[in-house]
């Protein structure tokens, strides 16, 4: 009989309803998982006692029939999510002792819906990163690592170079990932800024789907860049992960950013993919993007690839071409990411709830206000962190505000209307996730920060455009590691994005 | 000069013109940034109380403090009355107005950053109509208004050795109205400043207390030759919070900008500190030192958009304005133009004018409030706007109508009203009380006026020589031993006739 926490979330929910499960016997499980899983560094905080309190609140709503729509589900919070008296520390020390007295908008609707938080996971610092080692916990560990160059028997493949070592579950959201990929909970929350959803999901094998700009209320979520920031879900199935995001999805007065424009269209089975690929140069450089080529050809027959392929020249204009999408589009990520960070994270200044600098000699002194804040922040925030915060200060400063800052937001808008123009044609936009696939601890801790900024590559365009996006488990490379498939569908058609993925689920018979 | 009531009740009166103050043929320039908190009973974006004095941070939602993760969200309470602040002012609102984020650290300022509006405020343009000390009228222009939030407060001296913070006032919305360089002297800034605080007041935008620091006066100062074209390098002054300090502050700076250029030392770009106890100003940073406030649009917050039916519907609504009200006052009751503006810049004093209109003559009602009432209100540091719970119109109206009706004389009136602003009797209780009534019986004052021409035969009999003059001293006479009490219609009457007689 398969073990309680390896159901789907679907089927876990059924079984809770008949009685055939307990809640609080499956919090048990999933708290004894994540023990068991300690190695993989995927939580920062277990919320033992708190999560074993709902479940029993869960078991007595069940038995009065009472049940709500994810009554007793398990899941597992990225620690950018404030959760009411649980600690959230954002992946940093400056965090490392807050215990917020309020929960995120997103955390309560889930609550309200019956869900469990067994815990806060692990992260990059303030969500930057892509592999999941910038935060004060250490590393996460890919829980894949095991399997990777492997047979079925477990033995390592000869030339198969990734075996026997450590991977990175990607990030920054990595904690999540990993936790639903070890079978701990069936979903997590994380979050996706310029693909820290996606990325790590499609190096550990979840899906991940992040929804509009907008469609999640921000509000209680630690902000890195608010104009990109959105809450995401993980999950094994397309179909859980949709159960999940349903319940967070909707209109919160607390954040002027979120929008309540539901679109209940009726999707069209028949949907035209368009394939967005990058020039050639980047498919003979990356292994797992010749890979993802290959298997977009089983899935949609090399003919229709040719026909849907989008090619630069369609979408040209005067001053724009399908460059745009990539160079262009990754500085102006990181340019506009780093502005935002550089003032969100402004706050953290040692005086109110964050580490404090306790350097007495000079920081305490009177009148030296200005050394208690930088010593906090230099003590408190990470090199990676400090390295945005510098990045985004220098772009805002007079004199390369008009020169950095303002080219970038053109290029954002220019962006928009190029997928606005592909829309036209296209009913979902299909491109790769990652460069490459799960790559070891070892060379994540040895890439220089622009290497790093490159795993960002296809799929900060989705963010800087605000669009439902998902990454799916699609491929495998020669370590026998997952290659995702990026959907892209337009503004506020997470049903469509539901529908076309689940199409593509059932072709390529994945199971979760 | 028709300066505003309010103004002459909480400063000094002004002083000579400013032109004679500075040395020969210089001219100062000046323009003002007021702040002015808007009246609203929460913060700009979250929903803590705004009351004045409240205890130390017990005005902080999460929003207030900066809490991880929490967001900003706009109070469209606010944002009406900063439109219905630029109604009143005739500037030009923006349909799309921006909100950005200036950023510097400071421990009261929880974000590290102002939510503020530079590139697209709300309000562009505008003016306010002053009255200059010849009675003329001069247009100052507005160059923008924009809403903004006020920071915390850093105290000093609160505990020893340390700094505390108080959040109560972090958020508080602001609207930020800054004049174009066009005030020529302390009194014109000054007045700028009362206008705009009643016109603000009016509106019920601002209270515009300016001790509470709900109406805090920057002053942009520079120097020039009379026919020098060209602006001279200005200072900011920062934080005024009197029309009297601003005055002050206004010629100190002029005069020390003039002393520099007059031995040939240039006027330094600064930000200046008043100090109230020296009358004089001190630099707090130079151009230099400037923060880069590294202004970008907040991304927390859509652009601001205005529809024009929003605005039809406050123009409807908006209340009459100082103007309007004086000259309605001056057409409607047919008082002066000096009068009418003395008691129309306040609205509680223009409806207190009107009750009092109502029964008594509106002219006579006019005059006791400019000199009799406003004169008692200065001495006792009183607010017009607390008129009503000292001396409400009906008991004045009650004591007005005796001296109407002869009961008793316009001087004794003066005595009873100050005995009416110590205690709440009825005046005619006080009149009885006091013995204050009108001598007014030929019985009573006929022997009494017989003794004063008997006993004063010289006087009488020089009068009857032809000295007309010494008519006026037996009045007096008679005033004096009726104690101001004589009616003096009748006392004249028979104070004639007991003298033609006898001749």
């Amino acid at each position: 009989m398969t073990h309680p926490c390896d159901l789907s979330l679907v089927e876990m929910s059924e079984r809770l309803a008949c009685g055939d499960l307990c809640p609080v016997a499956l919090t048990e499980e999933a708290l004894r998982r994540a023990e068991e899983n300690k190695h993989l560094n995927a939580f920062v905080t277990l919320n033992k006692e708190g999560a074993l309190e709902q479940a029993e609140q869960s078991r007595k709503l069940i038995k009065e029939g009472k049940m709500r729509a994810l009554e007793g589900i398990p899941l597992a919070y990225k620690d950018m999510f404030c959760t009411k008296g649980l600690r959230t520390t954002a992946g940093s020390r400056m965090l490392e002792n807050f215990v917020p007295p309020y929960s995120a908008h997103v955390v309560k609707l889930l609550e309200g819906e019956g869900a469990i938080c067994i815990g806060k996971c692990n992260q990059d610092e303030f969500a930057m990163g892509s592999a999941s080692i910038t935060g004060f916990g250490g590393a996460v560990v890919n829980p894949l690592s095991d399997q990777a160059g492997k047979d079925q028997t477990g033995k390592d493949q000869a030339g198969k170079d990734k075996a026997g070592k450590q991977l990175s579950a990607g990030g920054s959201s990595g904690g999540s990932a990993a936790a639903v990929a070890a079978g701990i909970v069936p979903a997590a929350l994380g979050t996706d800024t310029g693909g820290s959803v996606r990325q790590p999901a499609a190096f550990t094998g979840c899906v991940g789907v992040k929804p509009t700009y907008g469609r999640c209320s921000r509000f209680g979520i630690v902000a890195y860049a608010s104009s990109l920031d959105q809450a995401g879900v993980f999950a094994r199935s397309v179909q859980d992960a949709f159960a999940v995001l349903h319940h967070m999805m909707g209109y919160d007065e607390r954040d002027m950013t979120s929008v309540d424009s539901y679109r209940g269209e009726k999707v069209n089975p028949d949907m035209n993919f368009g394939i967005l690929l990058p020039s050639l140069d980047v498919v003979e450089k990356y292994p797992a993007i010749s890979e993802w080529l290959k298997g977009m050809e089983m899935l949609l027959g090399k003919k229709s690839v040719e026909k849907n392929m989008i090619a630069g020249e369609r979408y040209k204009t005067k001053d724009v071409n399908l460059q745009n999408l990539e160079s262009g589009a990754l500085e102006a990520y990181y340019i506009i990411a780093t502005a935002e960070a550089s003032s969100n994270l402004a706050r953290y200044d040692g005086v109110r709830y964050t580490h404090r600098s306790t350097h007495r000699s000079t920081a305490l002194k009177e009148n030296n206000i200005d050394e208690l804040i930088s010593g906090s922040r230099s003590e408190g925030f990470g090199s990676e962190v400090r390295r945005r915060i510098l990045m985004g200060t220098h772009v805002l400063s007079s004199g390369y505000y008009d020169a950095i800052y303002v080219q970038a937001q053109k290029m954002r808008r220019i962006l928009k209307g190029i997928f606005e123009k592909m829309f036209e044609t296209y009913d979902i936009i299909l491109s790769p996730v990652t460069p490459t696939t799960a790559f070891t601890l070892e060379e994540a801790k040895n890439f220089s920060p622009q290497a790093m900024y490159l795993q960002d590559f296809f799929t900060v365009q989705a963010s800087l455009a605000g669009l439902p996006c998902l990454s799916m488990p699609f491929v495998k490379d020669a370590n026998g590691l997952p290659i995702g498939l990026q959907l892209i569908a337009p503004a506020f058609q997470e049903e469509r994005l539901l529908a076309a993925a689940s199409h593509v689920e059932k072709i390529i018979g994945y199971k979760p | 000069m028709t300066s505003s009531l309010s103004s002459s009740l909480s400063s000094s009166s002004p002083s000579s013109p400013a032109a004679s103050m500075l040395p020969d043929g210089w001219e100062m320039v000046v323009g003002l940034e007021v702040h002015a908190q808007i009246t609203s009973s929460s913060k700009l974006f979250s929903g803590a109380a705004t009351a004045f004095d409240a205890e130390p941070n017990r005005q902080v939602s999460f929003i207030d403090a900066a809490m991880p993760g929490m967001l900003p969200s706009l109070n469209k309470r606010c944002v009406e009355k900063a439109l219905l602040t630029a109604i009143a002012l005739e500037g030009e609102v923006n349909r799309h107005s921006v909100f950005e984020r200036k950023n510097y650290f400071y421990p009261d300022l929880p974000q590290g950053y102002q939510i503020s509006q530079l590139k697209h405020p709300l309000m562009q343009g505008g003016e306010i109509a002053i009255a200059l000390e010849d009675g003329s009228t001069k247009k100052i222009a507005i160059e923008r208004m924009h809403m903004e939030q006020d920071a915390g407060k850093s105290l000093h001296d609160m505990i020893l050795g340390k700094t505390a913070i108080d959040l109560n006032r972090s958020g508080v919305a602001l609207m930020e109205i800054v004049s174009k360089p066009e005030l020529a002297s302390p009194q014109e800034a000054s007045a700028y400043v009362a206008k705009l605080r009643s016109i603000l007041r009016a509106i019920d935008t601002c209270d515009g207390n300016m001790q509470e620091g709900s109406l805090r006066v920057d002053a942009n100062v520079s120097v020039r030759k009379k026919d020098d074209p060209k602006l001279g390098t200005r200072c900011e002054i920062k934080n005024l919070n009197s029309l009297r300090f601003l005055r002050q502050a206004v010629l100190f700076e002029a005069k020390r900008q003039i002393t520099l250029l007059e031995q040939r030392e240039p006027v330094l770009q600064q930000t200046r500190l008043f100090d109230t106890a020296t009358g004089t100003t001190r630099n707090m940073r130079s151009k230099e030192e400037a923060h880069d406030y590294r202004y970008f649009p907040d991304p927390d917050i859509p652009p601001l958009v205005i529809e024009e039916e929003q605005l039809e519907g406050l123009r409807a609504a908006l209340p009459e304005l100082p103007d309007a009200r004086c000259a309605r006052l001056q057409r409607d009751y047919g008082i002066s133009a000096s009068e009418s503006s003395l008691l129309g810049e306040n609205a509680t004093s223009a409806a207190y004018f009107s009750t009092l209109a109502a029964s008594v003559p509106a002219k006579t009602a006019a005059n006791w409030m400019t000199s009799e009432l406003f004169a008692r209100l200065k001495t006792h540091e009183v607010e017009i706007d607390t008129i009503a719970s000292i001396l409400p119109a009906e008991r004045a109206v009650k004591m007005l109508l005796l001296v109407e009706k002869g009961t008793i004389s316009a001087r004794a009136a003066k005595t009873l009203l100050d005995r009416m602003l110590e205690n709440d009797k009825e005046p005619a209780a006080l009149v009885e009380e006091m013995g204050l009534q009108q001598m007014g019986d030929e019985k009573t004052l006929l022997p009494l006026l017989q003794a004063l021409l008997d006993e004063n035969p010289k006087q009488r009999d020089a009068y009857r020589g032809g000295k007309q003059a010494v008519f006026g001293w037996f009045v007096g006479q008679a005033m004096q031993r009726t104690r101001g009490r004589g009616d003096p219609k009748v006392v004249n009457a028979l104070l004639q006739r007991l003298l033609d007689n006898e001749g």
